[in-house]
């Protein structure tokens, strides 16, 4: 598999995960002491048995059961809860503002930008290094789960209500995000990939994700139209506008297929097309059972080549356009 | 407990009901109502839930630890009102499943302490039976085994649990493979282990007369202890390298292959352990001798050994009065 970005709270590339990741170790070693020292006591009194007095004993449990864990929980309390206010706290004035819809089972994401305009795109997000981003939050059918354990932080998105979640991430790279609350047959294939880019970067590719496509005539929009993809999908700039589905506007320059099921690659895009059911069980999009030509028009109309160079409109647009 | 517990879960039960047969939609954002509703009312019912399931195995637990230390209970007023205290701490506790619901700090604070506060009664109970081993003079048998094995487990569970109560911590367990670690190693330790000692200090013999096998037991319980362990203790590793709760397939790739293969294979082993104990309550005991009344010599367990059902086929013991007086009082029902 070539999509297998970290997902591992150990692993931390964001301010959150790091803190949390600190005080995970910190309970651990804790953790492990206390263990010891009780299962050494109850080895203790059963090797060495009867030679103790009752008054000793007594200091022993009332040392072991109510001085030292009341010491010991305040102290953690104190130090665990003081990262909290940090973790709540919402992201500074002009951080990029972030929806995150959950819907099963994938994830519609918007930018806002400071025009108040949006942009719409999915299962991926694209994030800027050393930055703070604000979440926000919700679903649009049943309780969906918003983590990346590698930034930080989780956040139940729930109906009817909006959560807001900030992430800092601190290391360009690759993550993984995944769905955590069990939302129906296709949960567990309910994932997202998260880029962290330098600071550039995320604008070039914020001003690419704003521009729609270039409309030019291709039969594989002409299969992609006549097929009723567009009932679902939208294709920015062109006359595909359906708001059931995942956005495909630069489909091409995602990195996976299905919220993250698959690498985006023409052949896991053919296989996606026509065998839907099978990749991802339980998803509601149809089985496109076409001939074969109008599946390979289609999957190069989505941007996908059969080398797997990304060559069509629905892919960069921009760049397509400037001859670059 | 079950009193003031079960209630809540009853109302939600009713309300979903009703949101189901007549379309009055208490839980459907879309028509004005709140998912959260829900989970309130199934964390009021469900936290407590964990200790109704988990304080009659710590009673039979407080049974057994003094029975074979040969010795009477250290501290037991602190037991009994570490009890009572836990079951009311229980009822203060259930938004700590609900932390990363995007309440305000506040909340997440005060139970977060409060969760944080629960340890202590339990710390009672624990260290009041080490002490009573400390006191006393261990004699081993496979009830004491598994009584210990439990506590072992439960510490570990106990430790974890005074992690996730931590918000901050809750927020990258929550919903993962370590919350699957924590819960089973409470409740295996804390009520499943505590349940298979009974069965040989106190059930079976109760029941049929006769004494289980303490070579089989032995046996059972190496099996089911390593079977555990080497089940459990790995979801606490694949829960924190990201692999989220209830999913039935998962990418290849990220490292959770290993740590699931070594749960199956300790899965498969516990299992193994269950089927030993199976055979051992089932198998034909025909030949063996009926146990001597009390044959652990509780202090306790006196008093309610004289019901022993499995002496009934005495008919000149004096237990046999007692069933009879227990058919009487069924024929008048």
């Amino acid at each position: 598999m070539p999509v297998s970005p970290s997902q591992s709270a150990l692993d931390t590339a964001g301010e959150g995960a790091k803190q949390i990741a600190e005080l995970f170790y910190v309970m651990l070693s804790g953790g492990i002491v206390i263990w010891l020292v009780m299962i050494g006591l109850m080895i203790y009194a059963i090797r060495f048995p009867g030679q103790h007095d009752a008054k000793k004993t007594r200091l022993l449990v009332i040392g072991g059961c109510v001085v030292f864990p009341t010491i010991v929980l305040t102290a953690l309390l104190t130090y665990g809860l003081s990262i909290l206010p940090e973790l709540q706290r919402p992201a500074p004035p002009g951080s990029q503002v972030i929806d995150v819809v959950g819907v099963r089972w994938w994830w519609r994401v918007r930018y806002r930008l400071p025009d108040r305009e949006t942009v719409e795109t999915a299962n991926e997000i694209h994030l800027s290094v050393n930055e703070a981003a604000e979440f926000k939050l919700t679903s649009e059918d049943v309780i969906h789960f918003f983590w990346i354990p590698s930034l930080g932080g989780t956040m139940d998105m729930i109906p009817g209500r909006e959560n807001r979640l900030k992430l800092f991430p601190t290391k360009v790279g690759v993550y993984r995000g995944v769905c955590a609350e069990f939302c129906g047959a296709a949960h567990a294939q309910m994932s997202f990939d998260v880029v962290v880019h330098s600071r550039a970067d995320f604008d070039r590719w914020l001003a690419d994700q704003t521009q729609g496509v270039i409309d030019i005539p291709h039969p594989g929009a002409q299969v992609f139209l006549r097929r009723g993809c567009s009932a679902c999908h939208a294709i920015r700039g062109t006359v595909a506008d359906g708001v059931i589905g995942p956005d495909l506007t630069h489909f091409g320059s995602r990195r996976s297929i299905g919220a993250a099921v698959l690498a985006n690659t023409a052949e896991h895009l053919s296989r996606w097309i026509r065998e839907t059911h099978e990749v991802k069980p339980g998803v509601e999009v149809p089985e496109f059972d076409a001939i074969e030509s109008d599946s390979t028009l289609c999957l190069v109309y989505l941007g996908r080549c059969g080398d797997d160079s990304v060559c069509v409109p629905a892919v960069d647009c921009r760049r397509l356009a400037n001859g670059t | 407990m079950i009193l003031f517990a079960f209630p809540p879960l009853i109302a939600g039960d009713l309300l979903m009901e009703h949101e189901r047969a007549l379309d009055w939609p208490f839980f459907d954002a879309d028509r004005g109502g709140d998912p959260m509703l829900w989970q309130h009312l199934f964390w009021i019912f469900g936290h407590p839930e964990v200790y109704i399931v988990f304080l009659p195995s710590i009673a039979l637990v407080a049974m057994i630890v003094p029975t074979f230390a040969r010795t009477p209970m250290a501290g037991y007023g602190w037991i009994v009102l570490a009890a009572v205290g836990t079951g009311f701490l229980s009822f203060g506790l259930w938004v700590h499943h609900m932390f990363t619901t995007g309440l305000p700090g506040i909340s997440i604070g005060i139970f977060s302490a409060a969760s944080e506060a629960v340890a202590i009664p339990t710390g009672v109970q624990i260290f009041c039976f080490i002490a009573t081993l400390l006191i006393g003079r261990v004699t081993k048998s496979v009830s004491l085994l598994f009584v210990l094995a439990g506590l072992a487990t439960f510490i570990i569970g106990g430790l974890t649990g005074v992690m996730v109560a931590i918000a901050p911590f809750d927020y990258q367990a929550h919903d993962t493979y370590f919350i699957v670690g924590h819960l089973h190693y409470v409740l295996v330790g804390g009520t499943i282990f505590p349940i298979v000692a009974g069965f040989y200090y106190y059930y079976y013999p109760f029941v049929t007369g006769k004494q289980l096998s303490e070579r089989l037991g032995t046996i059972t319980f190496w099996v089911m202890r390593v079977g555990f362990n080497v089940a459990f203790f790995p979801m606490h590793i694949s829960g924190l390298i990201g692999m989220p709760r209830r999913v039935y397939t998962y990418p290849g790739g990220m490292g959770f292959e290993i740590p699931n293969l070594i749960s199956s294979i300790g899965a498969f082993v516990l299992g193994i352990g269950f089927l030993i104990l199976l055979y051992d309550i089932f198998r034909p005991k025909g030949k063996q001798p009926l146990i001597k009344r009390n044959i652990w010599n509780a202090g306790m367990e006196r008093s309610s050994s004289r019901l022993s059902l499995g002496h009934s086929q005495h008919p000149n013991r004096i237990d046999a009065i007692s069933i009879v007086g227990t058919e009487r009082l069924l024929e008048r029902c």
